[in-house]
């Protein structure tokens, strides 16, 4: 075959290739019949997956009850769970194929701060609008118009756990152990800002990789400083190796924590090395017991945590707003921008204009003995 | 259909890889494990100018293109005066090494968090969010590297490769300086491989040092040797197997995790199958 | 500097660990002449048969390491009975040799995925806390003991096999010369499927051993073979001699090259350290230059 011949081939084969895509591929979208479907991205295998699986029963909770109570409009709700692993990579993926296949007209997620801040992207130019319950990162603020989260910034955490080492623990010298993922990377730099500005000293910092489960290097790094207190900041597989080598290498100093350690994982899977270790954690309100009972019926009430009950709250807020406006993804959006006190299991939701919570309120946990116990 | 589209694009992606890898392999005989280190600086080239810096696609592309060969040309350097094993186990401390970069250089990378919201390439006003935009632009880049290849493979050049291929000592009497000629493939090699690589941040919107290590250099790799080494239309039929099935596998319903497993076990029994049966793959024109 | 006696006991368990894949390593380097990739995948098969029999089936533990040492020698024997041995009559090069244990690396590697998931699992009982031990300021558990202790009795038990029975000797003449050898009436095929045995039983302890000091996950073996590559060539590849000290002198160089550096870039430093010596040293410490 001459070239010129086989050029042409490639050129019919492309226009062919051109065809089939315009026309097969549809806009898709709401249909107006038929269940409407909200997505869901979060961590069902891996880092996080307890506090991920709790997460999606709460969900499949609060769907269930509109269902049974009618739907939205009469239509059903139909929730997609995409796994996101913690893992923004796996995140982007579910994401895609959440905006791109299956078409939803809303997102419930991410959990991990790093699987929202890679989706977030795909959300914001498909105009799609995601809540998220969990990723705290400070970024996410400024992620997009149609981005949301029913949980507050970790401006507030850092500093919170900046002012209580040093104010009610009387720590001054800290050394920290953070996992390099963004919400570690987030909130130690904001913790570290008040820490020192309130006149702490950082007398190590040393990052580790998200799923590394040696971190023994590290730790014998910050014993070797002589802190008086170990900020360690990560997910919970590595928090219970971390747990165990900070005991293992004989650090006998108290170990506090971030947010992420509210899974009851840890504190089993780390049983005596966790002792006493605390952490900061977003407030909740004391769930009401028709929730705790349908998670119970799903056997997932052992684990409950302060993010199901905002799983509960985003997907009820999502169904409450489609009820009055439709399934328009702008309308949604722009109708979750006027959610104020909104009384919801887990808090009550004032939307500031970045779509972020205005306020913030902490409690202290800490594990005993395979399990979490408030402290304030 | 939009999963026919996302195939095609990863297809175009790897096919592209798998050619630029088969200039080195197929037709110089090195064993190179480090391929995934060009396809990754190509990526991260795109990613980092695009999201970071907001230059366009095409000038991110260029430039990927530039730093992979500048890269491909220093490791080249580097091993040419190993073969055999050693250059095998060299290529893969190598693309260690380039991984460890991606990983710690963390102001510029963003280390393991990765670079996400990495646009889609726009020409002249047109954006090419659609993916089945996307996809023709793929192919494009697809048609123009093979036709690069296969410029090379048949021009005189590309003779004094197989040449080499065949009997090193030979050519060596005769005068040919092995060293360059293999040092310009393999730097050409890289370059082409970061076209994928632009094309693969570009496409999955994020990238992280993840994507780039020693199995997925392993896994271009078996779609070379599955191909056929020395036949450029062997990589595109290795690339059409290799990620079309599982991929087909996630579209039937097996969970992401698993179909991606058993992706990885099948090409891992094709690697010991063919290495026993049939060295040179589906149509090769060479054995290792 | 008080870090330095910790720094000094966590190179020694590293070295230690390195040592148990390094021995197997070279000696079936010193038999086939190929750089082989299973016996990553053989560490992570004995963690995993540990794991699967002890935690998951609830067994006694001593009979499931030993489970655990011997599956993964079977496998090695199998991948050398099936796949290596038939290779070796075709002729095949190095290279095939390799890709072809790449291949096997890569598809039980993924199998094993399948099976257990990808997750990271520990195997001990983790409500005890390990009982520890100081010396000199530095701190080390019962099992990194075990682990440095096993690491010495088990190269002292291969040099004087090596050195003092006729299995050794046949050994050390296959590794030599396997043309001469099969001369000289020795079988080859058997001595080279010993050698694979015990090889890779001395890779699966070796998962197991990391598979208690910090835990096991299925793609853990890839850095364990080439960290073992890595200190076979440091040391002198084929040379268990030189394998042993190579092993300890990467765990040094990693673990005080990170106090300067971040943890992170501990990888790097051992394959940084394994291209130097490729380029510069290719015989290692222990090897004369052939």
């Amino acid at each position: 075959m001459s070239k010129t011949v086989k050029i042409i081939i490639w050129l019919i084969v492309i226009v062919v290739v051109i065809a089939i895509g315009v026309s097969l591929s549809k806009k898709g979208g709401d249909t107006g019949t038929g269940p409407i479907k909200i997505g869901f991205v979060g961590p069902l295998t891996g880092d996080a997956a307890g506090i991920g699986e709790n997460l999606r029963a709460a969900v499949e909770v609060a769907r269930d009850e509109i269902n049974t109570a009618g739907g939205v409009k009469g239509r059903q709700i139909e929730v997609i769970f995409e796994d996101g692993q913690c893992d923004p990579k796996a995140a982007v993926n579910a994401g895609n194929k959440l905006v791109s296949v299956d078409k939803v007209v809303a997102i419930v997620g991410g959990l991990c701060s790093s699987e929202t801040l890679a989706i977030t992207p795909i959300a914001e130019q498909a105009k799609i609008p995601l809540v998220s319950p969990a990723s705290t990162n400070p970024k996410i603020t400024e992620a997009g118009d149609y981005i949301f989260r029913f949980v507050p910034s970790d401006l507030f955490q850092g500093k919170f756990a900046a002012e209580y080492l040093l104010k009610t623990m009387k720590k001054d010298k800290v050394g920290i152990l953070y996992c390099l993922s963004d919400w570690c990377t987030g909130i130690e730099s904001v913790f570290k800002q008040n820490f020192v500005d309130g006149g702490g000293k950082i007398v190590a910092e040393e990052g580790y990789q998200q799923d590394s489960r040696d971190l023994r290097s590290q730790i014998t790094k910050v014993k070797a400083a002589n802190p008086d207190i170990v900020y360690f900041l990560g997910y919970s597989d590595a928090s219970i190796v971390g747990l165990k080598q900070l005991q293992e290498l004989g650090v006998k100093v108290p170990i506090f924590g971030g947010d992420a350690w509210d899974d009851v994982k840890i504190a089993e899977g780390a049983g005596k090395a966790a002792n006493d270790a605390m952490f900061s954690v977003t407030a909740a309100k004391e769930y009401a017991q028709s929730f705790v009972d349908a998670m119970k019926a799903k056997n997932a009430d052992k684990e409950l945590n302060t993010y199901s009950g905002r799983g509960y709250d985003i997907l009820k807020v999502f169904a409450d707003i489609m009820g009055r406006v439709g399934v328009d993804s702008t309308k949604i959006k722009v109708e979750l921008y006027k959610v104020k006190d909104y009384q919801g299991i887990a808090d009550t939701y004032t939307l500031d204009e970045k779509g972020d919570l205005s306020s913030a309120n902490y409690s202290i946990k800490k594990f005993q003995n395979g399990k979490i116990i408030l402290v304030q | 259909m939009d999963y026919l589209i996302h195939l095609l694009i990863l297809f175009a992606i790897y096919a592209i890889l798998s050619l630029s890898l088969n200039l080195v392999m197929g037709y110089t005989g090195l064993l190179s494990v480090t391929h995934a280190a060009f396809f990754g600086i190509g990526a991260y080239a795109t990613g980092i100018l695009m999201a970071h810096a907001g230059f366009g696609f095409f000038t991110s592309l260029i430039i990927g293109i530039v730093l992979s060969g500048i890269l491909s040309f220093i490791i080249g350097a580097i091993l040419s005066r190993l073969s055999g094993d050693y250059f095998v186990l060299g290529t893969i401390g190598l693309n260690y090494l380039v991984l460890a970069v991606f990983t710690n250089w963390y102001d510029l990378t963003r280390g393991p968090l990765g670079i996400a919201g990495i646009p889609k390439p726009s020409l002249f006003g047109v954006s090419f969010f659609q993916n089945n935009y996307f996809l023709i632009l793929s192919l494009a880049f697809l048609v123009i590297t093979f036709f690069i290849s296969r410029f090379i493979v048949n021009s005189s050049f590309g003779r004094a490769l197989k040449a080499i291929r065949e009997d090193q000592k030979t050519l060596q009497v005769f005068g040919y300086n092995i060293f360059s000629y293999k040092l310009a493939i393999f730097t050409i090699s890289g370059a082409l491989a970061a076209i994928g690589g632009s094309l693969f941040a570009s496409y999955i919107t994020f990238i992280n040092p993840a994507s780039f290590d020693v199995m997925q250099s392993v896994f271009i790799l078996a779609i070379v040797v599955l191909g056929g080494l020395g036949n450029l239309k062997g990589s595109l039929l290795g690339a059409l197997i290799l990620v079309a099935f599982p991929e087909f596998l996630r579209f039937i319903g097996f969970p992401s995790e698993i179909a991606a497993q058993t992706r990885q076990a099948i090409y891992g029994l094709l690697l010991v199958v063919l290495m026993l049966y049939r060295p040179q793959g589906l149509i090769g024109k060479y054995k290792l | 500097m008080d870090i330095i006696p910790q720094i000094i006991v966590n190179s020694l368990i590293a070295g230690s660990i390195y040592s148990l894949v390094t021995l197997g390593f070279n000696l079936v380097y010193g038999a086939t002449r190929f750089v082989n990739m299973v016996p990553g995948v053989l560490a992570a098969i004995g963690g995993y048969t540990v794991y699967y029999l002890f935690n998951q089936l609830g067994s006694n533990l001593y009979l499931s390491i030993i489970a655990g040492i011997l599956i993964a020698g079977i496998f090695g024997y199998l991948s050398d009975h099936l796949v290596f041995r038939k290779l070796r009559r075709n002729k095949a090069s190095n290279l095939v040799s390799f890709v072809a244990s790449l291949g096997i690396f890569t598809m039980l590697q993924a199998v094993i995925s399948i099976l257990f998931t990808s997750q990271f699992q520990s195997i001990l009982d983790v409500t005890q806390s390990p009982t520890t031990y100081e010396i000199f300021g530095a701190t080390f558990t019962w099992i990194q003991g075990l682990i440095f202790i096993t690491a010495i009795v088990a190269f002292i038990g291969l040099a004087l096999v090596l050195k003092k029975t006729g299995f050794g000797k046949a050994v050390r003449a296959v590794s030599d010369d396997e043309e001469v050898s099969k001369i000289i009436g020795i079988n080859t095929d058997k001595i080279i499927s010993w050698i694979f045995f015990i090889g890779s039983c001395l890779a699966g302890l070796s998962g197991i051993f990391i598979g208690f000091d910090t835990g096991i996950r299925p793609t853990m073996g890839l850095v364990i073979v080439l960290e073992g590559a890595t200190a076979s060539i440091i040391g002198g590849i084929g040379n268990i001699y030189g394998g042993f000290l190579g092993a300890f002198l990467l765990g040094f160089v990693e673990n005080f090259g990170i106090l300067k550096i971040s943890g992170e870039w501990k990888p790097a430093i051992s394959f940084g350290l394994l291209v130097l010596f490729l380029l510069f040293k290719p015989e290692g410490i222990m090897n004369k230059k052939k």
